[in-house]
Formats: C-alpha cells, structure tokens, sequence
C-alpha cells in the first residue's frame, strides 16, 4: 500500500508517495536522486547509507521512509554551503581520509552528529562513533585524525 | 509484502485494539531495528505494521525506592546507555547498553524491540536475566507481568501472544544493589554476542562467602537463560578460584550451544567458561579490570 508523505531533506520539502515497507534510503536514492546515501549491507552493519535524523545518525536502510515523516533529515548533499564544504569534508580530503569514497558519506555525517554534541571529542569517542561505518580502503587511523582536525578547525572558528 | 499496511496509533488502548483486530497479521514496529532486517530478509510478512513511534508515554525512564527501576519498552538503547538514573542506580545495564552494535543501531533501537525479537547474541536479555528483572505484557484483555527469563520461549521466540504488547521493563530494588558484570565476547565489537554472561552477586558479611548470585546467559544456546547450575554451586558458598572454576566448568558442560556464521557451537562452550570465570571472578573481587573483556 502506498502512501502520501511529506518528508524534510537538507532544509527542503518532498512530497510523495511511497510504500510501507520502503526504508528511506531506496526513497533517497530511488526518488529523491540523493545517492550520496550509499547502499552497502542493507542489514544495519556496514554505515555506508548513514544519514542524519533529527541530527542524529541513523542507518537509512533500517528506518522506514513512511515513519520519518515530521523528522530532519539530512545527507551529505545537505552539508556544503553555498559550494564551500564543510570542514569534515575538507578535514577527508586534506588528510587523505578517502579513497574509493563509497563509505566517505556515512562517516563524515557520523563525525558531523559527534562534533555537533560534542565539539572536543577524544580519539577514543571518535573510533566510538565511528564503529557503525566500515571503510576497506582507507584504514581507519587518517579518518580518526581527519575527524579530530576537523574538531580543531571548528572550535577555533575556521567553519561551522 | 507489497500490500503491506502501516498505522501509528496515537494512544496505548488504540495500539492494543489495533493489534487485537489484527491477531497474527499484525507487526509491532518498535524502533525497528531487527524488524527492518527482518523484513529484508524475508524472515516476516505482515499484513500490518503497527508503528509504536507515537506512544512517547513508553520512553519514560523511572526510579523510586520501593519500585526500583522502570523502564519504558520504547526506550532506546542510546537512552538507556546515557541515563543518570539507569547509571547511578543500575549502572551494568548501562555498560551493557552501551556495547550494543554501534551508535547508529542504539540511537533508534529500543529495549522493548530487543527482547522481543530475541536475536541470538542479544545483550539486554542476560543481563536483565541476571537483575531478575520482569516485563509488562499489556492486551485488550488486562495486563500481566512476567519474570525476564520466561519471556525466552525458544529460537527467536518469544511468549509474546500476537495481541499483546510488551510496554514495561520493571528491575526490582533488591537487584539494584550489590555487585554486578556483563561481559560480551564477539569477534567485532559491532556483532551480537558469541557469549554473554551477566553476573549479580551478593557477599554476606564475612566478604567471602556468595550470599545470593544471579547468572544470565546469552549468545550461546539458541535462547538466553538463567545458569541455576552453576548459580548451585556458589550460592552460600566460600567463592575462590577453585569453586568459580568448577561453576564455570557446570556452565560449560551444561549448555547447548548453537554454531553459526560467528563462531562454532564448540568455541562457544570453551569461551562460555572463560567468560563466566571472569565474570564471577569480576562480581567476586569487584576488579573492574577483570571483569573487562
């Protein structure tokens, strides 16, 4: 059975119709054409279609799109302003956290929830955090250190 | 799957109704958590959804001397894990939150979700097992409260009748005392557990001898349960190595562990007895560092 929603991504309304079963990232991907929300495991493990909700992060395979009416939902289209990226982003490519890219969303809107709440993070909250999304380039030491600069750069005013 | 139906009661009775017009057609969305993956799978078709997410009366988290701990079904695992009531008062259960799979899963999975779906490797169940916790089941037809353990009927199986909703976790004051552990052995942090064992555990006055211990199990059999046997042999017992060990060889011995893609049925006996001695050690000698896997 289908059904009328109204969902908020990156600041702006959607309208559509989609089945009860759907998870929010097909209706991402599939009708919103947001396919920075990556499709991994599809099974709550791998983070690759990590997204915010409500500023929190979330795996948008295992939330259904009808019960994320009324809440914020933001992916990595939504991070950049006005073409200038947000200092995670920048943080990923300066210190060469990325590589393939596939998991690169999911981390950086993972990072995004901690600094958010928590804008001094130790390393050891950090690889916390960080343990819902898996990257099999990269390792994990340069996204850590990518992460904490980010912080750095944040709290001495270098970006939001 | 593709006529699949989904409501949002706005109250508690409307939810029950809803579920008792449904019987086996209708689904309890909680957070969602194993249900999604569930679905994904194939594992469940339900012709209805009934999504909890608008019952903000189940979130409450409670303390009060007489009643102990109470804990609403739709609090979540990240809820529970950053409580100052669940840490002050019951701080294993906050551990024990805590090691859930990710911050992704704890954000939105819930306590009441977790048991009822009862994943083999789940955390909650051994540890609430160990605090002799008990539950709420609620109906059209009345409500009535279960002790923890019998709500583990078999292999991803629960006594949840198809119109009952679980609505209450209650953990009684006398377990709210007292030392107690949960240690979790898996290969990845984010995986369920291989072996969990939740211990509490009382000394009497001498600092030596077991008064009273309670010991959860998950993980390791095809659903959690209480370790009465080696419970037997500590109850009212001096605790040493030589008796920890022996309880943990009963536990051993005694279990009917499950082989799957995490680990084989006799990996999981061997490392069920390495964890029960370190955690009984942990409730003995109140090491944190031991009792730390």
């Amino acid at each position: 059975m289908k059904y009328p929603v109204t969902l908020g991504v990156n600041g702006e309304s959607f309208e559509l119709l989609v089945e009860a079963h759907k998870p929010l990232l097909h209706v991402l991907r599939d009708d919103l054409n947001l396919t920075g929300a990556r499709r991994g495991c599809e099974s709550g493990y791998c983070g690759a279609c990590t997204v915010l909700l409500d500023r929190q992060p979330v795996h948008s395979c295992s939330v259904l799109a009808v019960a994320a009416v009324g809440k914020e939902i933001t992916t990595i289209e939504g991070l950049a302003v006005n073409r200038q990226l947000h200092p995670l982003q920048e943080a990923f490519v300066a210190d060469g956290a990325i590589q393939c890219g596939y998991c690169s969303p999911g981390f950086i809107l993972t990072a995004k929830a901690l600094l958010d709440g928590e804008p001094q993070p130790d390393s050891s909250t950090v690889r916390e955090w960080l343990k819902g999304n898996i990257c099999r380039c990269t390792g994990y030491a340069k996204i850590v250190s990518a992460v904490l600069n980010a912080a750095g750069k944040v709290r001495a005013g270098e970006g939001r | 799957m593709q006529q699949m139906q989904y409501v949002e009661p706005g109250s508690l009775t409307e939810a029950l109704q809803t579920l008792s017009q449904n019987g086996e057609e209708g689904k309890v969305l909680a957070g969602g958590q194993s249900l999604l993956l569930m679905l994904h799978l194939g594992l469940v078709r339900p012709a209805v959804l009934v999504s909890l997410q608008r019952l903000s009366d189940l979130t409450a988290i409670a303390y009060d001397p007489k009643g102990g701990l109470r804990l609403g079904a739709m609090t979540t695992q990240r809820a529970i894990e950053t409580s100052p009531l669940v840490r002050q008062h019951c701080p294993m259960l906050a551990r024990t939150s805590s090691l859930i799979a990710s911050v992704h899963v704890r954000m939105l999975g819930t306590l009441g979700g977790n048991l009822c779906h009862n994943l083999p490797g789940a955390d909650p169940p051994p540890a609430l097992i160990a605090l002799d916790a008990t539950v709420l089941l609620a109906s059209t037809r009345g409500v009535r409260e279960l002790a923890i353990a019998e709500l583990f009927s078999g292999f991803m199986e629960t006594a949840v009748r198809p119109d009952e909703l679980l609505t209450e976790i209650r953990i009684p004051p006398a377990s709210l005392g007292g030392r107690a552990v949960y240690l979790k052995h898996c290969v990845r942090s984010v995986d369920p557990a291989l072996v969990g064992v939740a211990v509490r555990l009382k000394l009497a006055g001498d600092g030596v001898t077991c008064a009273d211990l309670r010991i959860g199990v998950g993980g390791v059999s095809p659903t959690p349960y209480r370790a009465g046997s080696a419970e037997k042999i500590l109850r009212g017992q001096r605790l040493s190595r030589d008796s920890i060990s022996a309880a943990s060889a009963v536990a051993a011995a005694e279990c009917d562990p499950i082989t799957d893609a995490h680990g084989s049925a006799r990996y999981r006996r061997k490392m069920l007895e390495v964890f029960m001695r370190r955690a009984l050690t942990g409730g003995w000698n109140g090491d944190g560092a031991a009792a730390l896997c």
